[in-house]
Order: structure tokens, then sequence, then C-alpha cells
């Protein structure tokens, strides 16, 4: 099966993100560079082998979306996988969430990751444990949790939590055509809303066992404008409202909590003069998607998903959000 | 006659004035105006140490250029008969006294002949002194003694038109570091390379005309302005846009062609009407991007200070750009624009609106022809005209401020209210026309889903609009609510729910982003009342949340139409 992987190139942190691309044990790749921009994608490529699995592909300067979009225009292969710039995938990544895709005639793969931590020590991310939830209870022989079977909410809902990071996923070429996926251009946090999409809407999805991509923290100065994350959660809600899946409390409420946690980090990363601006975005996209959504919280909601100070808040949100104005 | 202390380049004078008020006005207007700028708008290379003033006036300028650089030696000139005792007078009461050298003549120059006349003292404006053209039976001979006057300076500041070619000699004789002329009208290009080469920061008043400066680009290779012409399908019209753009007069301008992988014979037509590329004319090859990504890679592609844009499918009349670049020279601003008139078809081109809009604007002749200025508000709910003005580059680039490419829609309406959300105001330079052509294959007649799209662009501008503060938020809700009724108008029926939603939640949290400053009376101007209604109930619903600039990150969430094909798109049970 040909992978096409997508990298915008965004500097020498991107060349290395190729690099161990070239180095995946799978071959069969084209590796889709995304320019955006002379100077950045100039530094991308400095020092690169001349591979002919290498496709650069036009662009200028207009976010990381915008370049994914443009690769994903031109992907040829039967796959894709978008990584970040800057992360990498250790040699077997690939080839495991191939085989995962094919033995579970899959739309869609999803893999756990490893973050670097500042010691430069490699940890498990959150969705480690989650994704072996989703092993364990699935039934061996199928290899992919898939619509209609008993439990697929349980499982699209773990999935839902297990994010987001859009280099988790290996997505079949007809899934990205079913989906008309195209990234909001100009706006970050674009992994949330792909991450949610395909959870609501991939018909197989195989978990795969082994960390497929190592995450690295931006570098300061990159950080998208907090607020811009109630952005992406309205965004997100608005395209998941009306999804079949959505109607079911526990897939919802995964959705949901996907969709907080993100709003807990961009707080997290607020000075307590800005931290109300946020409180005030989230009720309000809290209580818009109540109106529309209905209840937000499955009453018993997954402690083990989230740390108990940001569950706490969501919680909170949520009662608000469904309490009149 | 006394005047009151004046604060003159960071000195506090107290001088005895001629007792015409205008002459007292002219020094000062000419000392904060333009020789503040040449002493304060860039640093001098070094501290100067000898300056030379002619036509000093009453002492103004010299006293104050005293009082602000110690250790200066001014040597001030005045030919006129009734103002050196004045300034004599001054000078010696004054505590820079033995800095200032006063001789009461005309600088002379071996081998440049000196004007034999003064200005009469019942001259009726100060103004008249700067325009000899103006001042016919105002002048008189000139009963004063020419002076031999020894350089080297490090400051040259010369308030007579007349003298021009004295200073320039001066100057080329002995150079100086910084130098401030005064011109009846602007001097042609050469003239201007050549006094730069002789002083590197020069500043030439123009009077009413403006200010020139001569920049180091002056000397540099290669055009002063670059009109970008992003090229696509425009095979019928292409070759009379280009050869009304190389009619233009000035030599220091380049039309820069980019072919966007244009389908039809439009880059063969221009390379056998006007050839190989050269130094006014060229073409540069991209793969097809769209516009946003033409006009950005040509502007990419060039050094030159100044760049505007024009279409492919347009047309300018005689001069157009030549009086632009003039204009934008001379006022120093960071955009400068002429009218524009359409072209519909064969019919004789239609002056647009603004003929009637700005006619009560009145009129000066800055920039070196008829004109006048605009607040940037009062242009930014007009049609997108990005293609009318000439931009200085480093004011983009200090913005930041090029062709989303992203869009595909809109993606000038964005540049131009971006761009004049930066400045205050804008040049109108009147005159020659640019002749816009409208036609049913034109991009913004498309009644497809890139009318959403108008409703992130306008998010993104009312964010930075609340982030910044530039703009203003009447101009910017007309601006957004003209766009929403002209896409109302030609909306496919199955968009209209979607456009209707986003149109009015943008709307509304413009309205909690804004809060009281919120130009609600601009609501009247909406004409779509499906999105008035929509918004009303918005509104209602809303009314417990408090307004808050936060509400300006968010946006309509399916504002484009890739958003709105991935939610229609919908999963499986």
């Amino acid at each position: 099966m040909r992978v096409s992987c997508i990298v915008a190139a965004e500097g020498e942190a991107a060349g290395r993100t190729i690099r161990a691309l070239l180095a995946q044990t799978h071959e069969d790749l084209e590796i889709l560079v995304a320019e955006t921009g002379p100077e950045a994608t100039a530094a991308t490529l400095r020092d690169l082998p001349d591979d002919p699995r290498l496709l650069q592909i036009p662009g200028r300067p207009a976010g990381t979306a915008a370049a994914w979009n443009a690769a994903l225009a031109r992907a040829t292969g039967e796959a894709v996988t978008l990584t970040p710039a800057g992360w990498l995938r250790p040699p077997w990544a690939v080839a495991a969430l191939v085989a995962a895709l094919e033995r579970g005639r899959a739309e869609a793969a999803i893999g756990p990751g490893l973050v670097t931590l500042p010691d430069g020590r490699l940890a498990p991310t959150r969705d480690d444990a989650l994704l072996r939830l989703v092993l364990d209870w699935m039934p061996a022989a199928e290899g992919a949790i898939a619509h209609g079977q008993p439990l697929f909410a349980e499982h699209a809902a773990f999935v839902a939590l297990a994010g987001p990071a859009a280099a988790a996923w290996l997505l079949s070429r007809d899934l990205v055509r079913r989906l008309r996926l195209a990234l909001p251009d100009g706006r970050d946090h674009a992994a949330l809303l792909l991450h949610l999409l395909v959870a609501a809407r991939a018909a197989r999805i195989a978990p795969v066992a082994v960390p497929c991509y190592t995450a690295t923290p931006r570098p300061d100065g990159a950080a998208p404008d907090p607020l811009d994350a109630a952005a992406a959660v309205r965004t997100t809600l608005a395209l998941l409202d009306g999804e079949p899946r959505m109607r079911g409390i526990r897939f919802r409420s995964a959705a949901v909590s996907a969709c907080f946690r993100l709003l807990a980090e961009a707080r997290a990363a607020l000075g307590p003069a800005r931290r109300p601006d946020l409180d005030l975005l989230a009720r309000f996209v809290a209580a818009e998607a109540a109106a529309r959504l209905g209840p937000l919280l499955a009453p018993d909601e997954l402690p083990r998903c989230t740390d108990p100070a940001a569950l706490a808040w969501f919680r909170a949100l949520a009662a608000a959000a469904e309490a009149p104005a | 006659m006394r005047r009151g202390p004046v604060r003159i380049l960071g000195a506090l004078l107290d001088i005895e004035s001629a007792d015409e008020d205008h002459l007292h006005w002219a020094e000062r207007s000419f000392a904060e105006g333009p020789a503040l700028r040449l002493l304060a708008g860039e640093p001098l290379a070094r501290p100067p140490r000898r300056a030379l003033v002619i036509g000093a006036g009453t002492g103004l300028l010299p006293l104050a250029l005293a009082a602000s650089f110690p250790g200066l030696h001014v040597v001030a000139t005045e030919h006129h008969p009734d103002l050196a005792p004045l300034l004599r007078a001054n000078v010696a009461a004054a505590p820079e006294a033995g800095r200032i050298e006063v001789l009461a003549g005309l600088p002379a120059v071996p081998g440049v002949p000196l004007p034999r006349l003064v200005r009469s003292r019942d001259a009726p404006a100060y103004r008249a002194l700067v325009d000899p053209g103006r001042i016919e039976g105002w002048m008189e001979p000139l009963p004063c003694a020419e002076l031999p006057v020894e350089g080297p300076f490090d400051l040259l500041l010369s308030a007579v038109p007349e003298l021009l070619a004295a200073a320039a000699a001066l100057l080329r004789a002995g150079g100086a570091s910084a130098a401030l002329l005064r011109a009846a009208a602007p001097p042609d290009r050469e003239t201007r390379a050549a006094l730069a080469a002789a002083c590197p920061r020069l500043l030439i008043d123009c009077g009413e005309a403006g200010t020139l400066a001569a920049p180091a680009t002056a000397r540099d290779p290669g055009p002063l302005l670059d009109i970008v012409v992003p090229v696509w399908g425009v095979e019928a019209f292409v070759e009379e846009a280009v050869g009304t753009l190389l009619a233009e007069p000035d030599p220091a301008i380049r039309v820069t062609v980019v072919d966007d992988g244009s389908p039809d014979r439009s880059v063969a037509r221009l390379r056998t009407r006007f050839g190989a590329d050269g130094p006014r004319f060229r073409i540069l090859a991209k793969p097809n991007g769209g516009c946003a990504s033409a006009r950005n890679f040509g502007m990419a592609a060039s050094a030159s200070p100044f760049v505007a844009f024009a279409d492919g499918d347009d047309a300018v009349e005689p001069g157009f750009f030549s009086g632009l670049l003039a204009a934008a020279e001379l006022s120093g601003l960071p955009i400068v624009q002429g009218p524009f008139a359409f072209r519909r078809g064969e019919a004789p081109p239609e002056a647009s609106y603004e003929a009637r809009d700005f006619a009560d604007r009145p009129r000066g002749r800055e920039g070196g022809g008829p004109s006048f200025r605009l607040p940037a508000a009062a242009l930014l709910a007009g049609q997108p005209s990005i293609w009318r003005r000439v931009y200085r580059r480093d004011f983009l680039a200090r913005h930041r401020l090029a062709f989303p490419e992203h869009v595909r829609a809109f993606d000038d309406q964005l540049f131009q209210l971006r761009s004049l959300m930066a400045v205050e105001e804008v040049l109108m330079r009147e005159g020659p026309a640019y002749l816009y052509r409208q036609h049913p294959a034109q991009d913004i007649a498309q009644d497809d889903a890139r009318h959403l799209a108008s409703l992130g662009m306008f998010r993104d501008v009312l964010a930075e609009h609340v982030a910044t503060g530039r703009g203003d938020a009447g101009a910017l809700l007309a601006a957004m609510i003209h766009t929403m009724n002209w896409s109302g108008r030609r909306l496919r029926e199955d968009l209209r729910p979607a456009f209707v939603a986003g149109a009015a939640d943008l709307l509304s949290l413009a309205e909690k982003a804004l809060g009281a400053d919120f130009p609600a009376d601009r609501l009247a101007l909406l004409e779509e009342e499906e999105v008035r209604a929509e918004h009303a109930v918005l509104r209602a619903r809303r009314s417990a949340w408090p307004a808050s600039a936060a509400f300006a990150a968010l946006g309509p969430p399916l504002a484009s139409p890739a958003l709105l094909a991935m939610a229609r798109a919908r999963g499986p049970g």
C-alpha cells in the first residue's frame, strides 16, 4: 500500500520529521513536503538526501492547515498521514498503521504516541492508556472497531477522547474524500477537528498498540493564541452537529470532553488577566452546544480520561451550559 | 514686534519677528515640517559641526539649530534688506550668538548665476515665496551683496527656491551629510539623483506639492515603481492592458507580468507585441495558484520602493501611474490612489460613484497635481479597488500586508481592508483614471459558495480591529454589511441558510465584541431581511451575555465553502 506522508515545510524541524519518514520500514511512501514560504522551505530541505520519494508541493506562507490542504489535494497514496513539523515517527510507525488498516479492513488506523519531556526523556501520551483499553475490549479477530458492532459507540467514544493528534492517524484515501477533508485555513487546532471528524464518521477504526509518533513541543512564540481554541471548539462542535454518533450520550460526552480538554490546556497557557476571557468564551460555546446537542457530559463521565482539575472545570461548564443563562 | 516663546526643534525661542504674521508662520512651518523631518526622521550620520542656512529670515531656524546641537557653528545668510537687520538683532540677543555668523546677502558660488530679484514685502501670501510662478509683479531688484561662503558644511538648509542651483553647487563642492533644499516645483529625477549623489540624506521641500526624499534607491538600478500584473485567461484584453501601462512616460516604472499558469495565449501575445524582458517590462511564470498568489509572487520578485497591482483585463489612461508615483514620492504617504472608471463592453468609461461622493472635498496640489486627502475610513466600505493605488513597499512589509492565498475569493477586499486600517489618510490624485472592466466571467460575479468566505474574512478584520484599535468600527461594519448585501443578491438558494446563519452570527458577535462602541446605526444599511431577522433572534437570545472583546476571537463556525462541504458530508449512524 502506498502511503502519502504529508509534512509542512516549516523550517529545520520539518527536515528532521522528513528524515524520520525516509527511515520508515514501510518503504512504499511518497513524502509530500508542502511549501510554506521560501525561507522556511529552504531550511526544511537543507541537507536532505535526494530521494525520489520526496515531492515538493508549491505553496505560500498561509499556515500549517493551508499547507496540509495543498498536499492532501496532491496525494496519490491509498492512505495518508499528517505529521507536524518537528514530530518524529519511529521507524515501525507507518508499517504498524498500515498493517492495522489492512488487517482490520478499516478506513482509519490510530496509534498512541510519545511526548518529549523538557529533560529529553520520552513519556507516553495520555492516549496510550485509552487506546489500550480499546484494544482490550475489541474482539481480536476483528482487528478494528466497526460501526454497527456492539459497544462501537463506547470504542468510538474512547477514540474521540484519545487525542487530538493528527499524527495519530492513518486515513484511507477513500475516507479523506468522503470526509471532504479540508482543514480550516489560517486557524490553529486543526488536529481537534480532524480527530473528532474521523472518530465520528469512519465506519471502521483499527487501533494500534505501538507508539506511532513522538511529539515535540512548539518553540516559544509559535504557540497559537489560546482564545483561538474557543473558535476551534465552536467550529468542531458545529461540524459534528447532526452527526448520527453525536446522538449517543457517550460519544457526545467524549467529543465534548476532548473539546473541553483543549480549552483547559489553552486556559493553562493564559495569564490570570486573560483567563476570564477564555472562561467567558468557554461558557458561551458550551451553552450554545448544549442548546443544540442536549446534555453534554454523561453522568458517569470517564474520570480516567482526564485530570481531576480539568474534569471539575468541564463539569462546571457543562452544568452552567445546561442551566438558563 | 515680539512674539511669544515658540518651541522649535527642541529649543524654546523668544525672538522678534517681522510685522507680517505670514513670515513668522512660514519660518515656523518650515522648521516644524521639512526641517524637523530632516533632523529627526532618521539618525544623522554624525553630530553636525557646521551648518549653512540660506534665507534665514528672522533667525528662527539658525537659532533653533544652534540651541539644539551643542557646538554647532551656523552660518546664516539673509538677502532681504528688511529681514537682515532683524536677523542680526535676534542672533545678538541669543545665548548662542557666539556660534552664529550672520551674512547679509546671497551665498556666491563660482560659476552659478544668482537671481537678481527679491520678493516684495507686499507679496500677498508667503506661499508666493515658494512658487515664483505666482508672484509675478512682486519681485524687486536685489540690492544685496554676493558673499563667498566656505564649506564644507554638515548641514545645508536653503529656504530659497530660486537658489536651488546655488545650493546644489555648494553641495557638490563641499558635500554635506544632510541637506534640506526648497524648490518651486519637483525637480526631475536626474537632478534629484545628482543631488542625492552629493548628499546621502536629502529632502527637497516642494511647497504645496509636498516634500521629496532622495533615497539611496534613486541611485540604485531598478525601477522605482513595479506594477504587478497577474495574468490568467485574459488573452482578449492583456495586450491593451500592458500597452497602456508601458505607455507611462516615467522611465522609473516597470511592468512585471506574472503568468499564473495561463491556459490561453496571453503570454504569447505579450511576447509578440512587447518582446523580451527589459528594464521596463518582464514576464515571470509560476504554477497556477490564483490571483492572490500571483500578486504576492510579483511583489516578492521586486525590490522597488513602490509597488502597484493592475489587472490583466483593465487599462489606464495616459499618465495614471506616473502621476501616482510622483504623488507617492512627494507626499510620503504609504498609500496614494487615483480615480477609477467602469468599462462595460465597448461603451465609453463611466466615472465611478466617487466623483459624486468626494465632490465636496477641498482640493489642493499636494503630490504635484490636483489632489485631496481622504480619511481611510471613507474608503473602507467602498468597492475593492486595490489596483488604482500605489503602495510604499516598506509600509506593506512593516504591516505584513499581502494577499491571502488560502481564501481564493475576496482576497483583494481583505487586502484593501487591512491596508486601509493601517493608515489614517490616503491621497487622491485627480486626473487620469484607472479603467476597470466589468464582465460576466469576472470572478466576483460567480454565485458560488465562495461568498461564505467573506464572513471568515470579516471575522479576521474584526479581530484585528479589536486587538489593535486600527480602522474605524463604523466604516468596517458598513463594509461588512455592504458585502453581505452584495453576496445576498447573488447567492445560490441552497447556500442561503448557511449564509444567513453565519452573517447573523457575525453581526451578533461583533455587537458583543465592540459593546458600547458598536455602531448600531449602520445596521440600517442591511438589506437582507432574513439576516436582520436572525440577528434580532440572536440578540435576544444572547442578551444575558456580557459584552467582551474576547468575542472577536469567535466567528461564524462554518464560514468557508470547505467547512460547509465537510458539514454536509454526514457519516454513518
